[in-house]
């Protein structure tokens, strides 16, 4: 190659400055893309009018259902059935909902915890215990 | 002559001490799982001395027998294996007991969940199905596999020793009731969790039957130890999986490369969720059974909220 060695110098800095912006772009892609991440993750599943019904054959007996660590329904029923509506996340995985109740009485006890997401069919568990009932109970949707 | 009485009245006493001992001999039990040993503890209690040849904290599929355990292997009336492949000095055992001793690999009897072998272990190699697949070793991780393996080593207790049935049969009952609660403390805690929560990504694939038992899906990092430096396209695979799956912590061992540790969390978005017990007991909160699944569990559900 002719020409003075200080234009060749020249030349060879601007090729290098060309390919440090391609360069750049390819080490700092994923970086970019980090907060998205957390902002997916925040949006959760969409909440839904969920109606849930408590059964037990022995009354009056106390209640509390939990969702996500929190009570979400809790009371003390004279009659058999309890019923409310409220609005609960439910995803495509399903939902845990822990019951928990108990009754005065020393019987052996069928408590049915119902639900039903509006629009769609009810789902139900039936647990049985003699003073008390304590469980998980996963509910999924059929797909 | 008062030398003579006092000598007798001695070796009188000395007898009186010595019976004791020889009625309350025990049954040696040589063992290749920390989890093992604590149930072979519990369920034995005060009938059994049991020696822990794989202690806790150490890896058991690095695990090789010294002189020294083989010993105590051969001097053992039942040999407790994890199974499912793990042991893979078996040939090892059976050559220093001779096949005298009962030899019980726990987890062949447990149900099975396949995972894929390690092509660098010829072990796991030959173990494999035609697709590569094996039985995945870690059935401790799931409670209810615990229960079962309880139940397991109190029959063979008993198959071993008839006259401490009751014993055997009353300890089992306090452990298994033990396991019990803890099982329903875990899927409590793990209730906590939002079931589209359940996303462990760990750097060991150890986890699958504590996936199956609540609920959760894994993603493991597989290759990605001290020893290998994982590629770039590795990596970045790794990554985007973590965000396509809005994964909020990741669970890694000692194991991992620290610089690949800060690739992932910084460009994922995901941070360490801490340290698990993936492969029995350890130090700390997982010197006993108890208090390793409230570890692994409290961890994931804490940081995955």
């Amino acid at each position: 190659m002719r020409g003075s060695p200080l234009l060749r110098a020249v030349l060879v800095v601007l090729a290098l400055l060309a390919l440090l912006a391609p360069l750049r772009t390819l080490t700092n892609r994923r970086s970019e893309a980090a907060p998205s991440l957390q902002q997916a993750a925040q949006s959760s599943a969409a909440k839904k009018k969920i109606r849930l019904e408590l059964t037990s054959t022995t009354a009056p007996f106390k209640y509390q259902i939990t969702s996500g660590g929190q009570p979400i329904w809790s009371g003390e029923s004279d009659s058999p059935i309890a019923a409310t509506d409220l609005e609960l996340e439910f995803p495509p995985e399903g939902i845990d909902l822990v019951l928990d109740a108990s009754w005065v009485e020393q019987k052996l006890t069928a408590v049915r915890l119902a639900l039903t997401p509006q629009g769609s069919d009810t789902m139900a568990k039936t647990i049985w215990g003699t003073t008390n009932v304590s469980e998980v109970l996963t509910f999924q949707q059929e797909k | 002559m008062i030398i003579v009485r006092g000598l007798v009245a001695s070796l009188l006493i000395g007898a009186a001490f010595v019976r004791p001992v020889q009625a309350a001999e025990t049954l040696k039990i040589a063992s290749f799982s920390t989890v093992l040993t604590e149930i072979a503890q519990r369920v034995g209690g005060a009938h059994v001395t049991v020696a822990g040849l794989v202690r806790p904290g150490q890896d058991p599929h690095e695990y090789q027998p010294t002189p020294a355990d083989l010993e105590q292997a051969a001097d053992a009336k039942l040999i407790l294996l994890s199974g499912k492949h793990l042991e893979h000095y078996l040939d090892k055992i059976q050559q220093a007991t001779g096949g005298k001793a009962e030899s019980l690999a726990v987890g062949d009897a447990l149900p099975t969940l396949k995972m894929q072998a390690d092509p660098d272990e010829p072990q796991a190699k030959e173990a494999a199905d035609p697709n590569g697949m094996i039985d995945d070793p870690h059935w401790w991780n799931s409670v209810a596999n615990v229960e079962r393996a309880t139940v397991i080593v109190r029959d063979t207790l008993i198959k071993l020793d008839q006259a401490d049935r009751t014993d055997y049969e009353e300890n089992a009952k306090t452990y298994l009731a033990k396991l019990d609660a803890l099982n329903n403390w875990a899927k409590r805690k793990v209730a906590e969790l939002p079931r589209d929560k359940r996303k462990l990504v760990t750097s060991h694939d150890a986890f699958q039957y504590l996936a199956r038992d609540y609920g959760f899906k894994i993603y493991a990092i597989e290759g990605v130890s001290t020893e290998t430096e994982p590629s770039d396209r590795h990596v970045a695979e790794l990554i985007d999986d973590i965000k396509k799956q809005q994964v909020k912590a990741i669970f890694l061992e000692n194991t991992l490369n620290p610089k690949v540790t800060r690739e992932i969390t910084s460009e994922s978005g995901a941070r360490i969720g801490g340290s698990l017990y993936a492969d029995g007991l350890g130090d700390g909160d997982g010197s006993t059974y108890e208090g390793l699944v409230r570890h692994n569990i409290s961890t994931i559900v804490d940081a995955l909220q």
